[in-house]
Parts: structure tokens; sequence; C-alpha cells
């Protein structure tokens, strides 16, 4: 299996589990957010209202500055007793705890700062540099246009094969957007969290991938 | 900020990376991993969950994330499921092959972009659905 692995084979089932696990491991540890690709593909549609997003917090965090150094000030100059009695910190980290109340009821592991439009162009063009790097490495780097041989004996090489292709994309950006994940972020994440909307969502897309290709079968 | 960056590009690099060597974005591997044809993807994916069950369990990180129910799972997931049969790519795989030099994952890519688009405008004009989720609706 090793030489296998070394020749430039598929990697064996364990080994692409476990860079599975390391690499969402390691970003939930690291970014403090669950990883999901489909989120990152959404904000970088959705350019205006992230950017705007961003503006917003930038805002409260002066905001929030400013009422911190007149609170300082105020308690210099004045004392404790000055001080109103609320009690709620205003807090510009970006670890959103003190803000859970503030919240509007979501869920406190996603109420974390909106990441600029650039993170998505970033980690997206790192994904095709991750493929292209895997593949020049094996030496199997050949650029094309052709579909892939068993699409082809599926659904043909003509432009309805192409249309198609499309089509089955746009079900792809869509329907990862309704449910609000896709195979990284509801399969591998939310399943591990034994969360039950990931689990459902999970078994419902394998569940018609798997219906639908076995109906489909091998074609010509 | 930087950090962010940095660490984007370092996760995304291999992911892309472990995806392109696992064989994801190989239509045919992902096309035989759905028809039970060979169980290799099944296992890689099925193991990589189970291993990232143990680790967020022991850690305490499951109970950081959500996933509630809500109304479009059912409908989304099943979009998603077809049109994964079908392209043989969910849209990190998507990029993976464009970077692959596969240029039919323009296609792919430009529907998934086009997908993503016409679902916001949908869901703020007429369905109006909560998606749970604090990115820009």
């Amino acid at each position: 299996m090793t030489r296998d692995v070394l020749a430039g084979g598929y990697w064996p089932f364990w080994l692409g589990g476990m860079s599975l696990c390391m690499i969402a491991a390691t970003y939930l540890l690291l970014l403090r957010r669950p990883l999901g690709v489909s989120g990152f593909v959404s904000r970088l549609v959705a350019k205006g209202e992230q950017d705007a997003a961003v503006e917003a917090e930038r805002a409260l965090d002066d905001h929030g500055r400013m009422l911190a150094e007149l609170k300082a000030e105020t308690l210099a100059e004045f004392g404790a007793a000055a001080l109103p009695d609320c009690d709620a910190p205003v807090s510009t980290s970006t670890d959103c705890d003190a803000a859970a109340t503030d919240t509007g009821g979501r869920p406190r592991e996603q109420a974390q700062r909106a990441w600029p439009w650039w993170t998505s162009v970033v980690f997206l063009s790192s994904l095709a540099l991750g493929g292209f790097i895997a593949t020049v490495v094996r030496g199997a780097y050949e650029p094309r246009l052709t579909l892939s041989p068993e699409y082809r004996n599926l659904f043909g090489d003509g432009v309805a094969a192409w249309i198609l292709l499309f089509t089955a994309g746009v079900g792809v950006g869509f329907g990862t957007r309704m449910a609000g994940g896709c195979t990284s972020g509801h399969g591998l994440v939310g399943c591990a969290s034994l969360r039950p909307g990931s689990l459902l969502a999970t078994a419902v897309f394998f569940g018609i991938a798997i219906a639908l290709s076995l109906s489909l079968g091998e074609g010509a | 900020m930087r950090r962010v960056y940095l660490l984007l590009a370092a996760f995304g690099f291999s992911l892309g990376y472990s995806l392109s060597r696992m064989g994801f974005t190989d239509f045919g591997e992902v096309n035989r991993m759905f028809r039970f044809a060979d169980l290799r993807l099944f296992l890689t994916f099925a193991c990589g969950a189970a291993l990232l069950t143990g680790v967020m369990a022991a850690t305490g990180w499951r109970r950081r994330i959500h996933r509630p129910l809500h109304k479009g799972i059912v409908p989304g997931s099943c979009l998603f499921g077809a049109g994964w049969a079908i392209a043989g790519a969910c849209p990190g795989v998507a990029l993976v092959q464009l970077g692959e030099g596969q240029g039919a994952a323009l296609v792919t890519f430009a529907g998934m972009l086009f997908g993503t688009q016409l679902h916001r405008i949908v869901n703020a004009r007429w369905l109006k659905w909560d998606r749970n989720s604090c990115d820009a609706p």
C-alpha cells in the first residue's frame, strides 16, 4: 500500500480519513469556527453584503472603544459611584463570550466577526492551488477542456452534456445554500458534532446522490 | 487578520491537496462511491467523520457547533445531492478540479456561483427562510 501511495495512486481510506480529520480539527482549533466550503462560496458571491457587515462591525468597534474610554475616564474622574449600574462589558474582542446575549438568539459559535470578502478569495484559490501542486508533483498535470470518460459514458459529449453539467452546478450552489452547508460543513464537521441538522442533511444528500447514481448506472 | 489569511491559505491548500490525492476530484471515483462499486472513498469519508467525532467529543468542541433543523435542509440537500451525483463535484471539489487542470470544472463552478446567487435572490424575495447562519443572506 505504501508503494501505491508513493507511486502516486489514490490515497488509501485511512490516510484520506486522517487528513480530513486533522484539517477540520486544526481549522476549528486555530480559527475557532467550523470548516465549511459552501460558506466561502456564498461570501464570495455576496461581496456587497459581506463588505457591509464588516463595515458595520468596524463601526461598532469604534463605538465600543469610545464607550470604553468614556467609562474609564468617568471612573478616573468621579469614581465608581458615578458609573451606571449596567454591567455589560463593552467588548471588542473576537471571542464573543461577553456578547453572547447580544446575538439576538443566534448560537454563540456563529456570532463571530464577519470575514471580509478576501478571505473567500484566499481560501478558494488555495484549494485550487492545492489541487494544482498535487497534480504537478505527480507529473500528471495536463490542462484540458474535456469531460471525464465516465461522465461521457453516462451523458455523452454533446452540448446537452455541458448544459447538464452547468445545471448540476446550479443545483449544488442553490442546494448547499438552502441547506446551509455542504460535504465539509454538514457532512464532516456537522455530523462529527452529532448535530441533528447536519445528520439529516448528510443523510439526505448522500441518499439522493446514491439513489440517482444507482439508477443512472454505468451508462454506455 | 493577517494570521487568518495565512491560516486560510494553509488550510485551503491542505484540503485541496488532500482532496486531489484522495481522488475526490475524479468523477469516476465519486460515481463509483455513490454506486457502491468501490468503497474506498466512502470509507475515507466515514473514517474522517468517525475520527473527527472522537476528537469533537474528547475536546468538548462538539457543543460549540450549532446546526439546528430548519426548513431548507431537506429540499436543499436534495438539490445538492442530485447536483453532486451528476457533476461529480461538491463546492470545494470543483475548485480543486480547476487547479488540477480540469477545464470542465469552469462550467461546474460557474453553475455553482449562479446557483448560489440565485438562492440569495429567491430566498430574499420569496422564501425568506432563515438558515440560521450569520452569513450575509
